[in-house]
């Protein structure tokens, strides 16, 4: 059985970082729930003052069709923004069997983080480009500086200009592990069913850089998304032009199942008021 | 006689990795970046596809998973 709920937190000030792992992450599935849940008890244990930013990634990042979008999250000096946008962040943490990074605090130095093979690494940035971080072909570089950006192309927003705020420049994520795919078979099947439904997502086939397990390369790819969508899309952090796939429960619940992931009927009908119960303990926060 | 993986049409790649885990899939069961024959670098608008060629890389799989059709199988 997978279970998806290991969570990087990263403190920049101690230049520290730990990989914790709480059945509760996994409960809450991942994407905008998860991160709303992080941020809700971040602000518990060590208040309003300290900047924060997370990012997420969802259970079928990378491993299904049209599903590779990232969450963006950062409170800072009150500000709290959320973002989604594309790229490779999301399917490479998913596929490492990360769901999230947490980033707090902040550093004495301008930084870049690289993270590889479990470890996490402090890099003076001007002497540490996050060009020449990680390994080619197995990178998602995250820029923080004059916007945020994952692999030079895709955007997400940012209002509270992480580089300055948290002297953190960049980050560097490199594939260290993989996904067993329990039931390969059944795996392609669904795989396929998915990837038939082209003809339902609202946006059209280009030539454009495509997201880390996308086949569409459209011409949204590089923005971030800016659509309303309901909790469930969100949490999986599906992309917004899939919206009409992924909100079915009963697709949803064959993704899981044949990825071996504890979810059932009832729970994911259940899901939106849990949800809504997270949401709201962090509106009363902040 | 045995086939090959060849990219004749690298310039169309857009970046998707589609190919990188259907490699790693065929290779070992694995959805993964790290243990797969094929390597995508560079960036967007300019990706590089490089193939180990030390694996079995005749699986025709590969050739049908990338959407801008980047890939020939060629015999040895």
């Amino acid at each position: 059985m997978r279970e998806l709920n290991t969570i990087i937190k990263i403190d920049l000030e101690a230049r520290s970082f730990n990989f914790v792992s709480h059945p509760l992450y996994s409960k809450l599935i991942g994407g905008e729930v998860v991160a709303t849940y992080l941020l809700s008890e971040f602000v518990k244990s060590k208040g309003k003052k300290v900047p924060y930013l997370s990012i997420l990634s969802g259970p079928f990042s990378g491993v299904f069709p049209y599903a590779s979008k990232g969450y963006f999250t950062s409170y800072i000096e009150g500000n709290f923004v959320t973002s989604i946008g594309g790229g490779s962040i999301a399917p490479f943490l998913n596929l490492n069997n990360i769901l999230g990074i947490e980033i707090y605090g902040k550093s004495d130095l301008p930084i870049n983080i690289e993270i590889a093979s479990r470890v996490v690494k402090f890099l003076d940035a001007p002497n540490n480009p996050i060009q020449s971080l990680g390994i080619a072909g197995k990178k998602s570089t995250m820029s923080f500086v004059g916007g945020i950006k994952n692999d030079d192309y895709f955007l997400y927003n940012d209002k509270s200009n992480i580089s300055l705020s948290m002297n953190l420049f960049g980050l560097v994520f490199t594939a260290f592990s993989d996904f067993k795919i329990p039931d390969y078979q059944n795996y392609k099947e669904v795989y396929n069913l998915i990837l038939d439904k082209e003809d339902q997502l609202t946006v059209s086939k280009g030539s454009n850089p495509s997201c880390y397990g996308c086949p569409i390369g459209c011409a949204f790819s590089g923005v971030p998304e800016k659509e309303h969508s309901s909790i469930l899309p969100r949490t999986l952090i599906s992309c917004i032009y899939a919206n009409p796939i992924y909100s079915d429960i009963n697709t949803v619940f064959s993704c899981f199942d044949v990825l071996g992931m504890p979810y059932n009927h009832e729970f994911l009908e259940r899901f939106p008021s849990e949800a809504s119960k997270v949401k709201i303990e962090l509106s009363s926060q902040l | 006689m045995a086939k090959i993986l060849i990219v004749p049409r690298e310039s169309r790649c857009i970046g998707c990795g589609l190919c990188v885990l259907q490699a790693a899939l065929v290779k070992s069961g694995k959805l993964s970046i790290n243990d797969s024959y094929i390597r995508v670098t560079g960036r967007p608008g300019n990706y590089k596809v490089t193939i180990d060629y030390g694996n079995d890389t005749s699986s025709p799989s590969v050739v049908k998973i990338c959407p801008r059709n980047c890939f020939d199988l060629v015999e040895k």
